[in-house]
């Protein structure tokens, strides 16, 4: 029945005078229609969860052309564009995207359908778009209430309740959307923008947005890391006073609780623990600090001032040189290449920073002449990181300058023969091999190594 | 007055009950009675057992709702910067995000930065007893953070010497639960309810040197403050030392201020037997104030008991009139006052209880004419006149006078009402005097002051003052006699020998009649009746008199039977 007691929205019956007089909340003809593209809707949703991508396509087509409101027509084409990237047909899916969104502009999940299938086709310049148009319907008001809700007490999200569907339809926070479009946009080419987002990024956690704590935050990267990330991408920009200003306010934070020594463990098991930011971020505060430092040695680099240089890739290695990792099963040790072990990306980080910090100081030696402790810099690189690019030739060129000129010759040979690894937006953008103030050119490395086959 | 009207907005609510009409709480649980429609509906509420929750600011950034004012509101607290990043970590120091604390039922202390996104409760330590007080020492930048759970268990948390976070833990007394505290720079005060105690902090816990790792705690003071259920944060008292305000149990704000305890650390503290002396002048100055306080009540309760035991002796069933405890007779007379005629009646207070009757008492008379034409003005035509007593002892009297009617100006029967009032204000002292206080009022005789009382004129000069008597006759019967008729109106009344020789009155009787024998208005022929009756006759030209006389003689005749008819005739004053 849905006449009768009306409630209020304090959930008390209001009878009285309303009692003896049924009211009718929906047109019954209107309600068998919501019912039966909700149910398309739900089943469609659990058999795509179920593998069954083909069967749930022609019913959400079928659904696609009942007479129901736009936001459900749009939740339709949205599930039929899900069970075509399940059949690999991510073109058509980007069509049924698009008409979702022609249907109800606030259906955000297309659009972020669509962004994460530009990036699986590598199409960059289409990703940002997507992204960049992501953010602003996420931060425009209004947009965080979900966009079936209407005031009809008969609303349809009352029969859309399924796990499934939640899953399919959860879009990520405006602020991760704003990381991920600063990121690419670093990352292609596009700095200056990236920048822009970067500080607005920052920005946004230092005022008093109370829905933010609301929001999941898991791929959104610690907020250190954001400072580094954003004076990298300051430091790519030309902009080395700005990035030595955010990595102070880092090192700031972090110096007075820096660690005499760590010792990084092979987790037992999968078990977080609960208690504070205690043992598990003396890691992360150290290699924060670590990583903050080798940035302003970057930066000096690009001031020419080597002397600088040299002073912060110092601090920054003996940082790092703090760490010692334990095994299962036997004691600390000083890491090394080819250590294994489930360590997570703290590892990573520290091995690659420790590489990269090294080759720097040993470019500046190289710059101020000093190539002696430039040769043990490069060299001590290559064996922590062998795949740092910049340590390879840089280690030839000291060579060449130290008369070792074979030596030379097979160093640069054999740096060329790195495959690049590609990497993926995982690794942090202030721990990719960028450019330092001083640089070599390869033609004319090729050029010399001609003329040592010549002499 | 009644107490000042309390608004509590919506938000705080913690049970909403709409149209209970009960409410009762069982541990707990609070019960709610309400009616709705026909049916009667009773509701359990789960109430939550008390949480603690602060809010933590790094350094001296402002709090995102007070923009230039520098002082935080209450619950919240300001960390020295390391000390923030030690406890909350590095992102929400950089954030520059406020942190809330809090104190949960379990024990657990949970924190989480409200800036950062999806931060979600964290565990700083465990205290293993429910919480009752988290704070940091302020109003400075605090260097560590204190919690108190409910059983007093202590803990500190600090830095410690390697530059990490310390906790240092302690038991401190709690006979009760810790029901509330707080934190200033240097001291700890927390309420059981049955007391409240003071614990001096670690130095360095606020501002100075470092924290210090497992000091020692020195044992509470105690504050003799008892039933603190609340503690607003202390305040510096301008004229030094310390001051708390704190809700009592029973809803009373108190002002509880503390001298200072002594001088900025690093300054030798007294030695301790002054200290003592101190405390000692402290306690005996407490206890004056108890003794005198207890004399007062004491002395009031005395008075009290009194006053209940006088008007129960009064209340209680009537005895024949001359039993009566405390009574009042009287006579009525003619006396001369400014050279006038004024009809004076002599009242005496007789107090044959076994009570004194003390300062506080007062004899009140309330003077009535019977059958006045209401007065002119509007008001009451009763008059009454109130004496204080000082002091009357058991078996002692008190006489009082009032004037009844000025010669030409009375109004036959007067009925005078007598009772004894008790004023409560008087117990309470001067303090409470001019305020409306409730009163005890117990009625004692009524008195009659007739006709025959008008026209008595004293025994042995009676001759004398035949003047006053025929202008009183005048005054009276000129009204009726106008005509100028010369006619005399007449009244009878035969009294028999069997009443007049009635009981041990009937020779008080016989001597009244003799008296009327020998006034001029009445013609009394007893000679050839004398064994049998005697007939008493009032003539006179006024018809009010005659009737007023005859309406006396009748009266007294008939009291008269069982009582001497004296001067004055008695009603009981449940009649």
């Amino acid at each position: 029945m849905l006449c009768g007691e009306v409630w209020d929205d304090r959930g008390i019956t209001t009878k009285g005078k309303l009692s003896s007089i049924p009211m009718l909340i929906m047109d019954p003809r209107r309600l068998f229609e919501l019912l039966q593209i909700c149910t398309s809707i739900v089943q469609g949703a659990e058999r795509l969860s179920d593998g069954q991508s083909s069967e749930a396509l022609s019913s959400l087509q079928t659904a696609s052309t009942m007479p129901a409101p736009r936001a459900l027509v749009a939740l339709t084409h949205l599930l039929s564009g899900f069970c075509l990237v399940h059949m690999s047909r991510p073109q058509m899916a980007l069509q049924c995207y698009r008409k979702a969104l022609e249907t109800d502009s606030r259906c955000v999940c297309a659009l972020y359908q669509s962004m994460l299938i530009y990036r699986q086709q590598g199409n960059t310049q289409a990703e940002i778009q997507a992204l960049r148009l992501l953010h602003k319907t996420l931060t425009v008001a209004g947009a965080t209430q979900p966009a079936l809700a209407d005031i009809n007490p008969l609303s349809s999200s009352l029969f859309l309740s399924s796990q499934s569907l939640t899953t399919l339809l959860s879009v990520p926070s405006a602020l991760s959307v704003l990381h991920s479009m600063a990121l690419k946009c670093v990352l292609h080419g596009r700095v200056s923008e990236g920048v822009e987002h970067y500080l607005d990024l920052l920005a946004a956690f230092h005022s008093d947005d109370h829905n933010r704590m609301l929001a999941e935050a898991h791929t959104l990267p610690k907020l250190p890391d954001l400072y580094l990330e954003a004076g990298a991408a300051l430091l790519i920009d030309q902009r080395p006073a700005d990035c030595m200003a955010l990595c102070n306010e880092v090192i700031s934070m972090t110096m007075e609780l820096l660690p005499e020594n760590v010792v990084l463990e092979e987790p037992e098991e999968k078990n977080e623990p609960e208690t504070g930011a205690l043992s598990d971020d003396k890691v992360a505060t150290l290699l924060w600090t670590a990583a903050a430092y080798f940035l302003q040695g970057h930066c000096h680099t690009h001031l020419k001032d080597w002397k600088q240089a040299v002073t912060h890739y110092t601090r920054c290695i003996n940082l790092l040189v703090k760490v010692c990792v334990k095994q299962k099963g036997s004691q600390p040790q000083i890491p090394t290449a080819d250590i294994t072990g489930n360590f997570g990306t703290n590892l990573y980080t520290l091995q690659r920073l420790k590489g990269l910090s090294l080759a720097g100081r040993g470019v500046s030696f190289t710059q101020m002449d000093k190539l002696k402790e430039a040769l043990r810099d490069l060299q001590l690189s290559l064996h922590t990181f062998p795949d740092c690019v910049g340590s390879g030739l840089w280690c030839g060129e000291v060579l060449w300058r130290l008369s070792r000129r074979q030596e030379a010759a097979a160093c640069w040979k054999k740096t060329w023969s790195i495959r690049p690894q590609s990497l993926d937006d995982r690794v942090p953008v202030y721990l990719h091999e960028l450019q330092i103030g001083a640089s070599l050119d390869s033609s004319e490395l090729r050029h010399r190594i001609q003329e040592l086959g010549l002499a | 007055p009644g107490p000042a009207e309390l608004g509590v907005s919506p938000e705080r609510l913690v049970v909403e009950a709409g149209g209970a009409s009960s409410l009762l709480l069982v541990g707990s649980v609070l019960l709610t009675l309400s009616q709705r429609d026909e049916s009667w509906l009773l509701t359990v509420h789960q109430t939550q057992t008390p949480t603690v929750l602060i809010c933590l600011h790094c350094g001296d950034a402002s709090p995102p709702s007070s923009s230039s004012d520098s002082s935080l509101p209450g619950g919240h607290f300001r960390l020295e910067p390391l000390m923030f990043r030690l406890l909350f970590g590095v992102e929400a120091a950089l954030a520059g995000s406020p942190v809330v604390l809090c104190g949960l039922p379990d024990g657990r202390l949970a924190f989480a930065p409200l800036r950062l996104p999806g931060s979600r409760l964290r565990v700083l330590h465990s205290l293993e007893q429910p919480v009752a007080v988290v704070a940091a020492p302020g109003p400075g930048l605090a260097r560590c953070l204190v919690a108190l759970g409910e059983r007093g268990g202590l803990v500190l948390i600090g830095a410690d010497r390697g530059g990490g976070l310390g906790f240092t833990e302690a038991r401190v007394a709690a006979p009760a639960p810790v029901a509330c505290g707080c934190v200033d720079e240097r001291r700890l005060y927390y309420s059981t309810g049955s007391d409240l105690l003071a614990l001096d902090l670690p130095e360095g816990s606020s501002g100075g040197d470092g924290g210090e790792e497992a000091a020692a705690l020195p044992s509470p003071t105690s504050l003799n403050v008892c039933r603190v259920a609340a503690l607003s944060e202390p305040a510096r008292h301008t004229a030094g030392g310390v001051e708390l305000l704190a809700l009592s149990e029973r809803g009373r704000l108190l002002r509880i201020r503390l001298p200072e305890r002594r001088a900025e650390s690093g300054v030798a503290t007294p030695p301790s037997s002054q200290a003592g002396r101190r405390l000692r002048d402290l306690l005996s100055a407490i206890g004056d104030v108890c003794e005198r306080w207890s004399q007062q009540t004491n002395a009031v309760l005395r008075r009290l008991n009194q006053v209940i035991s006088v008007s129960l002796l009064l209340a209680a069933e009537p005895p024949a009139p001359r039993q009566r405890p405390v009574r009042c007779v009287g006579g009525a007379s003619w006396s001369s006052l400014l050279q006038r005629r004024v009809l004076t009646l002599r009242c005496v207070l007789h107090n044959a209880s076994p009570y004194v009757l003390e300062a506080g008492w007062t004899l009140s008379l309330a003077v009535l004419p019977l059958c006045a034409p209401a007065p002119a003005g509007g008001g009451s035509p009763s008059r009454s006149f109130s004496f204080p007593l000082r002091r009357l002892s058991s078996g002692d009297k008190l006489e009082v006078s009032v004037p009844l009617a000025e010669d030409g100006d009375a109004c036959f029967p007067l009925s005078v009402s007598c009772s004894l009032v008790f004023s409560l204000s008087g117990l309470l002292g001067g303090e409470e005097a001019g305020r409306p206080a409730g009163c005890v009022s117990l009625p004692l005789d009524t008195l009659t002051v007739d006709w025959l009382h008008g026209l008595r004129v004293g025994g042995p000069r009676a001759g004398a003052v035949g003047g006053d008597l025929s202008g009183f006759l005048r005054s009276h019967g000129g009204r009726r006699n106008e005509s100028g008729s010369t006619q005399t109106y007449c009244a009878c009344v035969r009294v028999s020998a069997a009443l007049l020789s009635h009981g041990r009155s009937s020779d008080v009787f016989l001597r009244l009649t003799a008296w009327y024998l020998s006034r001029p208005v009445l013609q009394v022929a007893a000679g050839e009746e004398s064994p049998a009756a005697v007939r008493v006759q009032a003539e006179s030209p006024s018809v009010a008199a005659v009737c007023g006389l005859h309406h006396a003689l009748l009266s007294r005749i008939q009291v008269g039977a069982e009582e001497p008819a004296g001067l004055h005739v008695v009603t009981p004053p449940s009649l």
